[in-house]
C-alpha cells in the first residue's frame, strides 16, 4: 500500500520530497517540505483520498514559514509543581459543543465528572464563532461517519431544545432554480438526502411549490423551475446551546475548571491516567478529548498520533435588526451565473444567508486554511465571500453590525474522529469535529456515551444513573420578547428587571445577574454577552460595556480593573486614571 | 402598568431635549416630562470635560459639563417632570411612550406630542470594517471619554487613534494629560475631520502626530491588542501596497463617525432621510407622523452644541403649537422642500409646510472644503438671499435663517468659489 | 534668530504663521490679518491655554468630578497645575463654580468644578 501511495504522490506533486510512512491502522504520517501552506493542505488531502488509508499525520513544514506552535512546557511544569489536585471519574478535554453535550450526557451516571477548558468560558472556540445551522444533512458524504451522526443528531435537537430550553427554529432550507438545466443538482442533493436518510427531503418541479414552501420569493418575479426543500434544516445560536448544556451538566454536579490548559496526558501500561494541567494534575479513569483546534496535539500527548488538524477559518458578518431578513426560510437562489463560488472550499459548507434565532441575517462563512490555528482574523477578502452569499440587494455592507471569524477543526479525512485510543485505553478521541458539528452535537454525545459504557461495562461494573438527575434547564428570562403587561409583573416581583442595562438589545440588569448566579459563572464581559445578548446589538458595547463591567466587578468582588473582555490577557481597563502619590508628569 | 398623561414629553435629557423641554414649558405647555436613560441629566456633555462649548449662546468657551448644567439648574427651577434611568422602550404612532426603570416599572405615557431628543452613537469596529483580530483595547472614542473622565480608569497606555474628528482630536490631548503615549492620529480622509483650532491645540500642542489618507489595515494582538498595521490610501481609498507599517500599542481608539439614534423613531414608522440618517423634518422639526417631533443629533449630527439647544427649542415651539391645533402635520399636509445644490450635501429641515410664509432655520453641510463660496438661496428661479462663506469644510455645519414663501422648493445652493 | 511656526487659529482660514525674534522685535509673516499678528506673537512669548481635567471625589455618582480653569494659564504650566490637581480630593455634593484650588500655582487663575455632583 505505501508503495501505491508513494507513486502516486510523487506524480501528483513532483518536486515534492515526502518522507511517507503508514502504521498497522492505515494511517499515514507523511515529512518533507513544501512550497505553501495550501500545498501542505491539498498532500494532506490527497493522501487521505487514497484508498485504504484512514488518516493522515500531516507532519510536513513549509519553504520560509514559521508554522505556530502551542508550548505547553510552562503549563506542563506549573502542573507537575502543584502535583495531583484531583481525582475524578472522567476529565473532558474541552469546553466546546462537543465536550458539554458529553459532559452533559456523562452527568447523569453516578460519578464524577470534570470539564477542563484552556479558555475562561465555555464556548469560546469552533462552538462560538459559529453559523447556527442544523444541518438536514444531505451535504455530507454518504457512508461517513459525519453523514450518520448528523442525521441522528439532527433528529435529537428538539429534544435537546426541549430539556434545555434554548431557541431552536426549524426553518427548512430550499434551494430553487432558474434554469432547468440546474435542476440535476437539486436532485442530485435530494439523492444524496434520501441516501443519508433525510427527514423528508423533497424535489419539486414547479414554482407554485416553491412559493408555497417560500411565499417571499414571489416578490423576486423570477422563472422558478424547480428545486429541492429540506425541512428539517435548523437554527440556534450555537452559544446558547453550549451554556444550555454547560449549565445543565453543572446543575448535575459536572465540574468545570477554566482558564486549564492540559499539557500532558499520563498513562501507565496503555491505560490513562489522568491528565497533566498548569493547575495541577487530575487522576481519571477516562479522558474524553473534545478540544477542538488542539485535539490533535491532546491525542500526541496520550501517545496516540492519528490525524492532524489543520485549522480552517470563516468569516461571519451579522446584520442590524433592522435590515429584514429577505425570505423566512433559508433560501439558495440559482439562476446559473451566480457560480462565483470558487474560494468555496469543497470540503466546508460554503455558507449561506441564514435568519438567526432573534431574526437578524447573517452572512457566511468563509473557508481559508491557515497555518496559525489560533489566527482567526478577518481579511478583506473574506468578508466579501461571507458577504457574497447575501442576496438581498437592499442590504449591504452598511448594515453589518459585528464581523467575526472561527476557525475549524479540520483534519485530512475530513470526517469525524470518534474512538477509544487503541494505544492508550481509556483515552477517547473525539476529534475533527467540524460542520456539520454543531448539528451532530447530540448523536456525538450519545456515540461516546456508548464508547464509554462499554468500556465500564467490560471491566466488569455497571454505572448506576443518579437518581436525582434532572435533565431539564428552566428558561432564562428574557425580557426583549415578553408583552409590556409581563414586563411590568415581572419588574414588580424584582425590579432590577426594570433597569434596562443594553439598550440596543433591551437587556435587563436582572438578566445579567440570572447569567452571573448560573451554575457556570460568568467572568468576562463577553461571557456575559454569549449568556445575555448584552453587547451584542448595533453599538457593540459602547453604552453598556462600563455598566456590565461595573456589574460583574460588584458581584464577583473585583476591582473594575481585574475584568477581562474575554480570557486571561485581555483586560479592559489598566490602572486608575493619574493620581498624585503615582509618579507622573507631564513632558 | 402605572399609566401617565402629558402634554409633551420628551425622550432624552441631553442638551437638546433639555432645551426642549425648557422651552416647551415657556411656550405655555402645563405637563412637560423628560425622560432620561442616564442616572443624571446632562447626556453625553456630562463626559465632555474639555472646553469650546457654548461660544454662540453664551458668548463664552465652557465645558461641556458646564453648558449642560446651565440647562439643568434652569430646568429645576421649574415643574418639569424628570424620570431618571428610564429606559423608552416603544414609541407608538399614537404619542404612547412605553417606558420602564426599576422603580416605577413599566409606564404607558399618553402625551399630547413627543420630542425626540435621544442623540447618536458612534461607529464602531466592524460598521467601518476594521481587520484582523477582535482583542480587548479597541474601544471607541466615547467610551475612552467615559472610562477616563467619568469612571476615573485608563484604557490603555499606548494609543493609536482612527478618526480626526474632534472627538478624536480632544482624547488625544486628554490621553496625553492622564500621561498616555498617543502615538498618532490617522485619518482616511486627505483632510483633516477637525477642526483646525482643535488640531493645533490638541495634537500640535503636544506633537502628536496626523496621518492623512492612512488607515488601520490590520488590528494585532489575539487578547489584548499589541498593535496595528497601518497603510497609506491611494484617492479611491483603497491601500497602497507597500506602505503598510507596524505600529505598536495597547490601545486603538475608534473615532470614526457617529450615527442617529433612531431605534424608537424607525419602530414607529417615522420616514428616515438616506443622508442625516435622522427623521426627514418640516420646518417646526415635526416628522412624517404627526405630534412626533425631533431634535438634536437624533434629527442630524450637528456639530456645535448651540445648534443642538436651538434645535431643541425649534422642535418645542412646534410641539406646543401642534398640542393648540395651530399645526396637523401627516398625510393631509402638503410640503415643498429645501433642496441641496452645488456643493451643499444636505439640509435640515427637509421640508417646509406648503404656504406658510416664514423664517426658517436650515442646518447644513458641504460635501468637500472650499474658499470664498457664495451661498444663494432661491424660489422658482428667483434668488431671495446670498451670503459670502469665506470658507466651508464637511466638519463645519452652516446654519443661517432662510425667508420662505412656502409655495416653491426652496433652493440652497453653495457655488464654488473662484 | 529662533524662527517658530505656527498655524493661527484665530479663524478657520488656517494661515501658517512664521514668528521671530530681531532686533528685539517679534516679527510675524504668513498671516491673512492682523489678528493673525497678535495671534503669532502670543503663541512665539507666552502661549496661554484653558486647562480643564477631573478631581478624584468620593459620595457622588461618579468618582471623578470635572473642573476648569477661570481663565487661560501658560502653556508650559499645564504640568505642574495637573500635578496640584492630582492631589485633589473632593466629597460630595460640590457645585459648578466651587473654588477647587485658588489661584493656581501662582497663575492667578482658579481651578473650579464645571458640574454640581450632589450627594448619593
Amino acid at each position: 500500500m505505501i508503495e501505491r501511495i508513494r507513486h502516486a504522490a510523487s506524480e501528483a506533486f513532483p518536486g515534492i520530497e515526502m518522507t511517507l510512512t503508514v502504521d498497522g491502522r492505515n494511517i499515514v504520517t507523511v515529512q518533507g517540505e513544501c512550497e505553501s501552506w495550501n500545498q501542505l493542505v491539498d498532500v494532506g488531502h490527497f493522501l487521505a483520498k487514497q484508498e485504504g488509508v484512514k488518516n493522515v499525520v500531516n507532519e510536513m513544514t513549509v519553504k520560509g514559514l514559521v508554522i505556530p506552535k502551542k508550548d505547553y512546557s510552562q503549563a506542563k511544569a506549573d502542573g507537575e509543581a502543584k502535583g495531583v489536585v484531583k481525582e475524578t471519574d472522567v476529565v473532558i478535554v474541552g469546553a466546546g459543543v462537543i465536550g458539554c453535550g458529553i459532559a452533559r450526557t456523562l452527568a447523569k451516571y453516578d460519578m464524577n465528572v470534570t470539564v477542563v477548558e484552556m479558555s475562561d468560558d465555555v464556548c469560546t472556540g469552533a462552538s462560538k464563532a459559529n453559523n447556527g445551522n442544523i444541518h438536514p444533512g444531505m451535504a455530507v458524504k454518504p457512508g461517513t461517519l459525519k453523514a450518520k451522526l448528523n442525521i441522528e443528531g439532527n433528529r435529537m435537537y428538539q429534544q435537546w431544545a426541549d430539556e434545555l430550553n434554548f431557541a431552536l427554529d426549524w426553518c427548512g432550507c430550499v434551494a430553487v432554480v432558474t434554469d432547468e438545466r440546474l435542476m440535476k443538482g437539486a436532485e442530485m442533493t435530494y439523492k444524496i438526502a434520501v441516501m443519508n436518510g433525510v427527514h423528508e427531503p423533497e424535489v419539486f418541479y414547479s414554482a407554485e411549490r416553491a412559493l408555497e414552501i417560500e411565499p417571499k420569493l414571489a416578490h423576486r418575479n423570477l422563472d422558478i423551475k424547480g428545486g429541492a426543500f429540506f425541512p428539517s434544516f435548523g437554527q440556534v445560536e450555537s452559544y446558547e446551546v453550549v451554556i444550555a448544556l454547560a449549565e445543565n451538566a453543572a446543575d448535575n454536579g459536572v465540574e468545570f475548571m477554566f482558564n486549564t490548559t492540559v499539557a500532558d496526558v499520563l498513562r501507565e501500561d496503555g491505560q490513562v491516567q489522568g491528565v497533566v494541567t498548569n493547575k495541577g494534575i487530575i487522576k481519571a479513569k477516562h479522558v474524553i478529548n473534545c478540544a477542538g483546534i488542539y485535539a490533535d496535539e491532546i491525542s500526541a500527548m496520550a501517545g496516540d498520533k492519528c490525524y492532524t488538524i489543520h485549522g480552517r477559518k470563516g468569516t461571519l458578518a451579522i446584520l442590524d435588526r433592522h435590515s429584514e431578513p429577505e425570505f423566512d426560510r433559508v433560501t439558495m437562489i440559482y439562476d446559473g451565473s451566480h457560480l462565483i463560488q470558487e474560494k468555496k472550499n469543497a470540503e466546508s459548507k460554503g455558507g449561506a444567508m441564514c435568519v438567526t434565532t432573534e431574526h437578524q441575517s447573517l452572512l457566511g462563512p468563509s473557508a481559508t486554511e491557515v497555518p496559525d490555528k489560533e489566527d482567526n482574523t478577518t481579511t478583506i477578502d473574506d468578508l466579501a465571500y461571507a458577504m457574497g452569499t447575501n442576496l438581498n440587494a437592499a442590504t449591504g455592507y452598511k448594515d453589518i453590525i459585528k464581523t467575526f471569524c472561527g476557525v475549524r477543526p479540520a483534519d485530512y479525512s475530513e470526517d469525524f474522529v470518534i474512538e477509544m485510543s487503541p494505544i492508550t485505553h481509556g483515552f477517547i478521541n473525539v476529534g475533527a469535529i467540524q460542520s456539520p458539528g454543531l448539528a451532530s452535537a447530540p448523536a456525538i454525545a450519545k456515540m461516546v456515551e456508548e464508547i464509554w459504557l462499554e468500556d465500564v461495562k467490560a471491566a466488569g461494573c455497571e454505572p448506576a444513573v443518579k437518581e436525582d438527575y434532572n435533565p431539564y434547564r428552566e428558561a432564562r428570562v428574557e425580557f426583549r420578547h415578553m408583552s409590556r403587561e409581563e414586563q411590568d409583573q415581572l419588574i414588580a416581583q424584582d425590579p432590577r428587571y426594570g433597569r434596562i442595562i443594553c439598550r440596543c438589545e433591551q437587556i435587563t440588569e436582572g438578566e445579567i445577574l440570572d447569567a452571573i448566579n448560573s451554575s457556570v459563572v460568568p467572568t468576562s464581559v463577553d461571557a456575559i454577552k454569549r449568556r445575555t445578548r448584552a453587547g451584542m446589538g448595533r453599538c457593540q458595547g459602547g453604552f453598556c460595556q462600563p455598566k456590565v463591567l461595573e456589574i460583574l466587578a460588584r458581584e464577583l468582588g473585583k476591582e473594575w480593573t481585574e475584568i477581562h473582555l474575554k480570557d486571561a490577557g485581555s483586560r479592559i481597563l489598566f490602572e486608575e486614571t493619574r493620581q498624585a502619590a503615582k509618579e507622573g508628569g507631564d513632558k | 402598568m402605572k399609566k401617565m398623561n402629558f402634554d409633551i414629553a420628551v425622550i432624552g435629557g441631553g442638551p437638546a431635549g433639555l432645551a426642549a423641554a425648557i422651552q416647551a414649558r415657556k411656550e405655555g405647555a402645563e405637563k412637560v416630562l423628560v425622560i432620561e436613560r442616564d442616572v443624571e441629566l446632562g447626556g453625553i456633555l456630562q463626559q465632555c470635560i474639555h472646553d469650546g462649548f457654548g461660544l454662540h449662546r453664551f458668548g463664552k468657551r465652557m465645558s461641556g459639563n458646564e453648558y449642560a448644567q446651565e440647562f439643568i439648574d434652569e430646568l429645576e427651577n421649574t415643574d418639569i417632570e424628570v424620570l431618571l434611568d428610564t429606559m423608552v422602550l416603544e414609541v407608538t404612532r399614537d404619542k404612547v411612550i412605553y417606558a420602564c426603570n426599576n422603580k416605577d416599572g413599566m409606564m404607558e405615557i399618553a402625551c399630547k406630542a413627543v420630542i425626540l431628543a435621544m442623540g447618536c452613537r458612534e461607529r464602531t469596529a466592524s460598521q467601518i470594517q476594521l481587520m484582523g483580530y477582535r482583542p480587548a483595547g479597541v474601544l471607541t472614542a466615547g467610551s475612552v471619554q467615559r472610562y477616563i473622565n467619568m469612571e476615573g480608569y485608563l484604557p490603555g497606555k499606548k494609543a493609536v487613534i482612527l478618526g480626526s474628528g474632534d472627538i478624536g482630536l480632544i482624547m488625544a490631548r486628554r490621553m496625553t494629560l492622564e500621561g498616555m503615549e498617543v502615538k498618532g492620529v490617522y485619518e482616511v480622509m486627505p483632510s483633516p475631520g477637525g477642526l483646525t483650532r482643535n488640531i493645533v491645540q490638541c495634537l500640535d500642542d503636544y506633537d502628536i502626530p496626523l496621518h492623512l489618507s492612512t488607515t488601520v489595515a490590520k488590528v494585532h494582538g489575539k487578547k489584548r491588542i499589541e498593535g496595528v498595521t497601518v497603510a497609506k490610501l491611494d484617492e479611491n481609498r483603497q491601500i497602497i501596497p507597500g506602505t503598510e507599517e507596524y505600529i505598536e500599542c495597547d490601545l486603538l481608539v475608534l473615532a470614526v463617525g457617529l450615527i442617529p439614534e433612531n431605534e424608537l423613531s424607525v419602530g414607529c414608522g417615522i420616514e428616515l432621510d438616506e443622508r442625516t440618517r435622522g427623521p426627514v423634518l418640516d420646518n417646526h422639526f415635526m416628522t412624517s407622523v404627526p405630534g412626533i417631533f425631533a431634535c438634536g443629533n437624533v434629527a442630524v449630527v450637528f456639530d456645535l452644541v448651540d445648534y443642538v439647544s436651538q434645535s431643541g427649542e425649534i422642535a418645542a415651539k412646534g410641539a406646543v403649537a401642534y398640542m393648540n391645533g395651530k399645526l396637523t402635520g401627516g398625510e393631509g399636509t402638503e410640503y415643498v422642500h429645501t433642496v441641496p445644490a452645488g456643493n451643499v450635501n444636505f439640509i435640515v429641515p427637509q421640508k417646509i409646510v406648503k404656504g406658510e410664509e416664514c423664517e426658517v432655520q436650515l442646518y447644513m453641510r458641504v460635501k468637500h472644503p472650499d474658499k470664498k463660496a457664495v451661498l444663494e438661496v432661491s424660489e422658482d428661479g428667483q434668488v431671495t438671499q446670498t451670503g459670502r462663506h469665506p470658507f466651508v469644510a464637511p466638519p463645519e455645519m452652516i446654519s443661517c435663517t432662510v425667508k420662505a414663501t412656502g409655495n416653491a422648493d426652496v433652493i440652497v445652493d453653495m457655488k464654488e468659489g473662484k | 534668530m529662533n524662527k517658530k511656526e505656527f498655524v493661527c487659529i484665530a479663524c478657520p482660514n488656517s494661515c501658517k504663521l512664521t514668528v521671530w525674534e530681531e532686533g528685539g522685535e517679534i516679527h510675524v509673516d504668513g498671516h491673512g490679518c492682523k489678528r493673525g499678528i497678535d495671534h503669532g506673537k502670543n503663541e512665539y512669548t507666552n502661549p496661554m491655554r484653558m486647562l480643564t481635567t477631573t478631581v478624584a471625589i468620593e459620595g457622588g455618582h461618579h468618582r471623578r468630578l470635572s473642573v476648569s480653569s477661570t481663565g487661560e494659564i501658560p502653556k508650559n504650566m499645564i504640568s505642574q497645575c495637573l500635578d496640584v490637581l492630582y492631589a485633589v480630593k473632593l466629597v460630595a455634593p460640590v457645585k459648578r463654580g466651587d473654588v477647587i484650588a485658588a489661584d493656581i500655582c501662582g497663575t492667578g487663575v482658579d481651578i473650579v468644578a464645571s458640574r454640581t455632583m450632589k450627594h448619593v
